[in-house]
């Protein structure tokens, strides 16, 4: 009996399409990209403050 | 069709809006114009970035050519504080410079690979500012050199998300710094 739950060509392409998403989200301006980086930034500063590590939140 | 406008406008830059960085990389762009640091270029993870979707980052790696003088070559960072911290007011946050409400890390080129990415850096516009940004082939090389994991990381983020890459260019780089079987060994098992 396979290991295998879902068809493999099904999961292929689920994997293609996150490949895909990854690199259509590569494609954004730059500007874009930094005001994402931000968004990061603000949510891992509570995740970091409970492990005692410091984040700083870029400001414009 | 004002769907497709408005599409079109949300991921162009608007001028009249200031953007993250843009204030930071006009400061950075005044002290070499002021002669503190010779030429500089965006490098590490905001490097990437350009070529690469947006991920975590603590920092602005600043890649710089250390101004003539002996002063610079003793002390690379010491006319940066100066400018930054006592002429210009902005304030140290752990090992990074806050400038424009962004740590920036400074790190003068120390290795001969690095002098030769700043030199071949792109030329870039971010918002209205003129800059410049590491090629990714040259990032790679460096990441191979660091060689940390984070590094490894980064190298695979950059091949799987961009299909630009200059495979001979890269090749040419790692065969002239002595890393291309360091390279080879690592491709398969962390970089694609």
């Amino acid at each position: 009996m396979s290991d295998q739950l879902l068809p493999k060509d099904v999961m292929d392409k689920i994997y293609r399409d996150i490949a895909n998403r990854h690199k259509e989200m590569a494609k954004l301006p730059i500007e874009e990209k930094i005001r994402c980086l931000v968004e990061i930034q603000k949510m891992v500063k509570p995740i970091e403050e409970k492990r005692g590590k410091e984040i700083k939140v870029w400001e414009i | 069709l004002i769907y497709l406008i408005l599409k079109k406008f949300e991921t162009v830059p608007n001028p009249f809006i200031p953007e993250v960085m843009d204030k930071t990389l006009k400061v950075i762009n005044e002290m070499k114009k002021d002669g503190v640091i010779k030429d500089y270029t965006i490098g590490g993870a905001i490097a990437v970035m350009f070529y690469t979707e947006p991920f975590l980052t603590r920092d602005l790696d600043i890649f710089f050519i250390p101004a003539e003088g002996e002063r610079s070559k003793l002390d690379p960072l010491s006319p940066i504080y100066d400018y930054l911290i006592r002429e210009r007011g902005f304030t140290i946050w752990k090992e990074y410079i806050l400038v424009e409400g962004v740590t920036c890390q400074f790190i003068p080129v120390g290795h001969q690979l690095e002098l030769e990415a700043l030199v071949n850096a792109n030329d870039v516009t971010y918002g209205n500012v003129q800059t410049k940004a590491l090629k990714p082939e040259y990032l790679i090389a460096l990441f191979v050199l660091a060689d940390r994991r984070k590094d490894r990381e980064k190298i695979a983020r950059l091949f799987e998300q961009y299909d630009d890459i200059d495979e001979d260019l890269l090749t040419d780089i790692l065969r002239r710094y002595n890393f291309y079987d360091k390279y080879m060994r690592n491709r398969s098992k962390y970089y694609v």
